[in-house]
């Protein structure tokens, strides 16, 4: 009787619990998008955003913040088994080959898409150099641009224009202390002048001030982490030769390139110590404490610098463009920009269609801008209220510059490896010939491999 | 096939304690222990490149095998890891011991709370802790990497210290265990013996050490055996304030497998060298045991 008994229990339990599962997932229930990415700004700005399409369709956001590389595995492991965990992906520019050939996503050109919404947003709308670096892929619109990161010059307006800095860097370098903006680029002999200059010890005097504490010229964020392969690809193209050749091998030992690590390593001396361990966010905690005076950085952070709660610089920095070589004048901005990824799995491509053309209309890009989003609408970017946002020149400015590589299914290998040479030469364990001939011999082998 | 009917029979009869019913619970636990050190092992011959599902499960035989036991890369991470793992291990037990010892003519009263305060390392989440050794390492506003930077000019996390600074924190984090093996066992010995290493401590010499260690040999090889488990497995600390770096100066084989299975994707050859470690491992810690067992 006892065995009867907790078999009836058992199977009621078990009925219980399928009658729960049933009607948690009885089409009543909100449709909800969970989406994968990284935790910044313009994804934080997208989930308050997203509350406005709630609120017009009943659809559910659900945001899913990472920090960059995990973010990057997430989305890995969820394409690789199947699991549809993220309908969304937030997938950065240079793995979309990858996810794309491997038949991870739904393109937005597919034709299960073809009605859903009544006039969809086209991929033309898009900032041209922003497309063609995340839209486009095999013949396909693989997907839709979630964030145009770019790289830029950050630097302290306010120590900049100081006339007591002014009248000393006259005396000691002979030529007058360069403002940079939008349309004018320092060089790189102005940069490490200035980075030179700016670097201050304890007690020393700065715009005036007797300094408690040391100041630096510039940040630099040589971690052993994706932010130095991104900080130096500036570098590569401004100074150097480039990553890859037009047939798309990499073609990274070249005297161009070492030239570019030389004077990269050269500004070691002038940035805060622990430049080895520090990232993005470093750069942007020392900008923000002001504990340098400049630096190349994300153009999807500077909303953080005017948060008076947690910034010190509040009104205080100006944006210009990435330095550019006094010969070769060549001006570059690394990209670094998201798209939106439908993922295969998903069981609401169409849903997840439908929010991401609501994202890119103009009226919801420019709400999206205006909180610290990163938009690659074209139709907003001469927009008074777009172009009031004090970093947004810089921005334009920096889009018609861009630098990417190649989106092909080895990308982020070929990243993964630059990261790790870069981190030995920035550590002295090579020399940055060494490090370039290494990075040159493993690449070579990776793009030979099947 | 077993049907409810038949099992219900069995009941009944009374051989159903003796028929495989009984294997069903013993089994699912050897399932749910075993099961990942097989799907490992089985990992290990498959491709298993996440980043290309189109090769996922072909079978790749010994070629992982092959290329861990000739990379110079594992080889390295290897090395690092028995060094570090050394140093942390005989730091811990140092640090440790002399804690737990020192305790041991403590009043109780006194002796709990300053232990209760030296065991939080231990039992601080260890990405926490690490979190915590970042700030401080520090060269701007951590108070030690600061002290450092000012005096030497140099950073506790560059090329010179990050090694030895892991060590350092490694044992922050272990050495506890070891306090608190050594003062629960000076605590367990009899009373006339305590009060002896009490009272006479400042006169005991290497004899008395030597009866202590053999008293408590069990005791020691377990704590040897679980630290050097602990030491070994360091992860939390190293990806946190080095992510493996600068270079590969703090790149141990738990990083490196980190590093192939979740930048590169390459699940199977990760698989690989996590068998080959887990391998090393258990044979240096199967001799460490015949060792204490024969001494």
């Amino acid at each position: 009787m006892k065995a009867r008994n907790a078999i009836v229990v058992l199977v009621g339990l078990v009925a219980v619990a399928i009658v729960v599962l049933v009607v948690s997932r009885t089409p009543s229930q909100p449709v909800v998008i969970d989406i994968v990415g990284e935790a910044l700004p313009p994804l934080e700005a997208l989930g308050r955003l997203a509350e406005e399409y709630t609120a017009e369709t009943g659809v559910e956001i659900r945001i899913h913040p990472f920090e960059f590389e995990t973010a990057l595995q997430r989305a890995q492991l969820d394409f690789t088994s199947g699991a549809g965990d993220y309908d969304l992906v937030m997938a950065i520019f240079y793995n979309q080959g990858r996810y794309f050939e491997a038949g991870n996503i739904i393109p937005f050109d597919d034709s299960r898409f073809d009605g859903q919404v009544p006039e969809p947003v086209s991929g033309d709308s898009f900032y041209p150099a922003v497309r063609a670096a995340t839209m486009d892929y095999g013949g396909s619109l693989v997907a839709y641009p979630f964030s145009a990161q770019t790289m830029f010059l950050w630097y302290r307006k306010d120590l900049f224009e100081h006339p007591g800095e002014r009248s000393a860097f006259l005396e000691r370098y002979g030529y007058d202390l360069p403002v940079p903006d939008p349309q004018t680029s320092l060089t790189w002999g102005e940069y490490r002048d200035l980075a030179e200059f700016f670097t201050r010890g304890a007690g020393e005097d700065l715009a005036g001030a007797t300094l408690a504490a040391a100041r630096y010229g510039t940040a630099l964020q040589m971690k052993r982490h994706p932010a130095s392969f991104y900080e130096f690809t500036n570098f590569v193209y401004s100074i150097g030769d480039g990553f890859f050749n037009e047939s798309g091998r990499p073609t990274v030992d070249t005297p161009g390139n070492r030239r570019a690590l030389d004077y990269y390593l050269s500004l070691r001396e002038f940035a805060p110590p622990g430049y080895l361990q520090a990232t993005w966010d470093d750069a942007l905690a020392q900008m923000q404490q002001g504990t340098v005076a400049m630096t190349i950085m994300w153009s999807d952070a500077p909303s953080e610098l005017y948060k008076a709660e947690s910034s010190s610089v509040v009104d205080k920095v100006g944006y210009a463009l990435v330095p550019v070589d006094a010969t070769k004048r060549r001006q570059v901005s690394v990209f670094g920009g998201w798209g939106f990824m439908i993922n295969a799995d998903s069981d609401i491509p169409e849903e997840c269609y439908k929010f991401v053309q609501w994202v890119s209309r103009p009226r919801q890009q420019l709400a999206w801008a205006k909180d610290g989003g990163l938009p690659a609408a074209a139709s907003i970017f001469d927009d008074p209220e777009y172009i009031q946002i004090p970093y947004m020149p810089a921005q334009n400015e920096a889009l018609k510059h861009l630098v990417t590589w190649p989106r092909d299914p080895k990308a982020e290998q070929f990243v993964n490896l630059g990261i790790e040479y870069l981190s030995l030469a920035a550590s002295d364990q090579l020399t940055a010939a060494e490090a370039l001939t290494e990075l040159q011999r493993k690449a070579s082998a990776l793009y030979d491999e099947e | 096939m077993i049907n409810l009917r038949s099992a219900h029979r069995l009941l009944q009869s009374g051989r159903l304690h003796h028929s495989a019913a009984i294997w069903l619970g013993p089994a699912a636990l050897v399932l749910v222990w075993a099961g990942p050190i097989v799907l490992i092992v089985a990992g290990s011959f498959f491709r298993l490149n996440v980043a290309d599902p189109h090769a996922l499960f072909q079978l790749n035989e010994l070629s992982h095998y092959r290329r861990v036991i000739s990379s110079g890369e594992f080889w390295g991470a290897v090395l690092r890891t028995f060094q570090m793992t050394l140093l942390v291990v005989a730091g811990s037990i140092a640090i440790g011991s002399l804690a737990g010892w020192g305790l041991l003519g403590v009043h109780r009263r006194i002796a709990r709370p300053i232990l209760g305060a030296f065991l939080v390392p231990l039992f601080l989440p260890p990405v926490v802790s690490a979190l915590i050794w970042y700030f401080q390492s520090n060269p701007q506003y951590g108070p030690v990497g600061h002290g450092l930077y000012a005096s030497t000019g140099r950073t506790l996390l560059g090329p010179d210290l990050a090694f030895a600074s892991i060590c350092i924190f490694e044992v922050w984090r272990i050495s506890p265990f070891f306090a608190l093996l050594v003062f629960l066992g000076g605590r367990s010995f009899e009373r006339s013996l305590r009060d002896t290493v009490v009272i006479y401590r400042p006169k005991l010499g290497f004899g008395f050490l030597g009866l202590l260690i053999r008293k408590h040999k069990p005791m020691i090889g377990l704590g040897l055996f679980l630290g050097i488990a602990m030491a070994a497995r360091a992860f939390e600390s190293i990806f946190v304030t080095t992510g493996g770096g600068p270079g590969t100066l703090t790149e141990t084989l738990p990083m490196l497998v980190h590093r192939t299975a979740f930048q590169r994707f390459e699940l199977g050859y990760a698989a690989a060298q996590s068998v080959i470690y887990d391998v090393i491992l258990v044979v240096v810690l199967g001799q460490l045991c015949r060792v204490v067992a024969k001494s």
